[in-house]
C-alpha cells in the first residue's frame, strides 16, 4: 500500500542541504583521526578529550533525528489544517541543523588551524542558521495547501443513543467505557523509566541522591503506563490516567449543559497531546483529531480526545438527556 | 464499549457482561485488537466482585473471544475461530438446554421456532444495514 504525504519534503531542503554541505566539507578536509581536544569550558580551552569523527557522527546522528522529527511534525500539520497556516515548527530542522553544521564547520576550522583556544564560531552559526531559517520561512510560505479527507467516515450513532436511552430508563447500571493508548505512550512510559533505573543503580556508589532522585522520577514516570481512559456512567463522565487510574477529571452529568462532536488540531490548538489548556478549553487526548466537547453548566469547556466520538457523544448525549437539562444538537 | 448490569435480569452478571461483550463484536462496534477495563476495572465501575468480571473474561478467553495478557488489559482476538466443531457442539448443547427450558415453560414447537427465525431475521437485516453503510 503506498502512503502519499500531505506535505511537500522540499520543505526540509535547506536543512538537508546544510547537512550535506558539512558531510562533503569533512570528506574533503579529512579532520585527524587521532584523539583530539572535543569539549572545551568558557575560556574555549580544551578540558575534555576523544575523537573528531564521533564528534561530527554525533552531530550528523541528531541532525538527521532533528529532520525526522520535523517530517513527522510537519506531515501531521498537513493532514491536520483545514486552510494554509503558517507552520512555525517546520523550521525546528532548518534552525538546529544549522545551527549544527554552524558549530560543526567552526570546530572543524579549529581543528584544521591548530588553535589553542576555540572560539565559539558565532559568525557562520549566525549566518547558516540565519540562512536555513530564512530559506525555510520562504518555501513554507511557497507550501501549498492540501486538502487531507478525514480517513475515519461518521457513523450512525441514533440506535446506540436509543439503547442507552432504554436501559437508563429502565433503571440498569449502564457503564461506557473506552481507551486511547497509542504505542508511542506505551514506549515512552517503559522506556524513559528504565532509563532513568538504570541512571539510579550506576550512580548509586558515587551520587546516592542522584540514585533516590531518579528513582522518585523513573518510578512516577511508569505510574503513567497504560494511556487514557473514559468512563461514563450515570453519575459522572470521568477521565483516568495510567495503571493507577489517577483520576484527572470528573464532571458531574447533572452539570452538563450541552454536548457535541468537535474537530481539532493537536498541533495548531493545543501544542501538543497530553492533558492542555488554550485558554478555552481544557483537553485531555493521546491521539486524533476528533472528540467530544463537553460544556458544563458554569460554562466551562472541555475536550475528550477518543477514538470512537461518536459513540461517545451518543452516549453522552443519551446521558444528559435522561437527567433532562441538556442542550442537545 | 459499553455494559449494562440489569440487576432484575435472572441471568447471572457474569453471564451478562459475556453476551453484551459478544453483541458488540457481533454489531461491530468492539473491534479485534480493541481494549477491554482490566479485571479489577471492570469490577470498580460496575460495582461488582472482581471474581464476577475475572469470570466472564477466563470464560471469554476459553472461548478465544478475547486475549488476557498478564499485566496489561484484556483485548479483542484477532482470530475469531468461526467453523470449528467444537463451537459446533457447544452451541447444540447450550440450545438442547434452552429448548428443554422453552418447553417446560409451555412454549409450542412453532412458538420456538418463531422466536429462533425473528432473531436471525434481526441479525440479517443489521448486518445488511451495516454493509449498506
Amino acid at each position: 500500500m503506498k502512503t502519499k504525504l500531505t506535505h511537500p519534503l522540499w520543505t526540509h531542503l535547506p536543512a538537508v542541504a546544510a547537512l550535506v554541505f558539512l558531510v562533503v566539507r569533512l570528506i574533503m578536509t579529512n579532520p585527524p583521526s587521532g584523539t583530539v581536544a572535543v569539549h572545551f569550558n568558557s575560556q574555549g580551552l580544551p578540558n575534555g578529550y576523544g575523537s573528531a569523527w564521533s564528534s561530527f557522527g554525533l552531530t550528523i546522528g541528531l541532525a538527521v533525528l532533528f529532520i525526522s522529527i520535523s517530517t513527522i511534525i510537519d506531515e501531521v500539520w498537513a493532514r491536520e489544517e483545514k486552510k494554509k497556516t503558517f507552520n512555525w515548527l517546520s523550521l525546528l530542522d532548518n534552525v538546529v541543523v544549522g545551527f549544527l553544521v554552524g558549530t560543526s564547520l567552526g570546530y572543524l576550522n579549529y581543528l584544521n588551524n591548530g588553535a589553542a583556544t576555540f572560539l565559539f564560531p558565532w559568525r557562520i552559526v549566525l549566518f547558516i542558521t540565519g540562512g536555513t531559517a530564512l530559506i525555510g520561512v520562504l518555501l513554507e510560505l511557497l507550501r501549498p495547501y492540501k486538502s487531507n479527507p478525514r480517513l475515519v467516515a461518521e457513523t450512525d450513532t441514533t440506535a446506540l443513543e436509543k439503547e442507552v436511552e432504554q436501559r437508563l430508563k429502565h433503571g440498569e447500571n449502564f457503564i461506557y467505557w473506552q481507551s486511547q493508548n497509542p504505542v508511542y505512550f506505551s514506549i515512552l512510559f517503559t522506556v524513559v523509566p528504565i532509563i532513568f533505573l538504570v541512571i539510579a543503580i550506576s550512580a548509586w556508589s558515587q551520587t546516592p541522591w542522584i540514585t533516590v532522585l531518579f528513582l522518585i522520577i523513573g518510578t512516577a514516570l511508569m505510574i503513567f503506563y497504560g494511556g487514557m481512559r473514559t468512563v461514563v456512567n450515570r453519575e459522572y463522565l470521568t477521565v483516568c490516567y495510567g495503571m493507577l487510574g489517577i483520576r484527572v477529571l470528573r464532571i458531574p452529568i447533572t452539570n452538563i449543559k450541552e454536548v457535541k462532536v468537535h474537530e481539532f488540531s493537536a498541533l495548531r490548538d493545543f501544542g501538543g497531546m497530553g492533558i492542555r489548556f488554550n485558554g478555552q478549553m481544557k483537553a485531555y487526548f493521546l491521539r486524533g483529531s476528533r472528540g467530544v466537547k463537553i460544556t458544563t453548566l458554569n460554562e466551562k469547556q472541555y475536550l475528550i480526545g477518543s477514538d470512537h466520538p461518536d459513540e461517545l457523544n451518543a452516549v453522552m448525549k443519551a446521558f444528559v438527556q435522561t437527567k433532562g437539562n441538556s442542550v442537545l444538537k | 464499549m459499553w455494559i449494562s448490569i440489569d440487576a432484575q435480569n435472572s441471568r447471572p452478571i457474569y453471564l451478562q457482561i459475556i453476551y453484551q461483550i459478544k453483541q458488540q463484536i457481533r454489531q461491530g462496534t468492539l473491534k479485534p485488537g480493541d481494549e477491554l477495563p482490566s479485571v479489577r476495572e471492570l469490577a470498580q465501575i460496575l460495582g461488582v466482585n472482581m471474581h464476577t468480571t475475572r469470570g466472564a473474561y477466563l470464560k471469554l478467553e476459553k472461548q478465544k473471544i478475547i486475549n488476557l495478557r498478564p499485566g496489561r488489559r484484556a483485548v479483542i482476538n484477532r482470530f475469531i475461530l468461526s467453523d470449528s466443531k467444537k463451537i459446533q457442539e457447544d452451541l447444540k448443547e447450550h440450545f438442547q438446554e434452552l429448548v428443554t427450558d422453552a418447553l417446560l415453560a409451555g412454549l409450542s414447537e412453532a412458538n420456538i421456532r418463531q422466536i429462533v427465525d425473528s432473531e436471525l431475521e434481526q441479525i440479517q437485516d443489521k448486518g445488511g444495514n451495516q454493509s449498506k453503510k
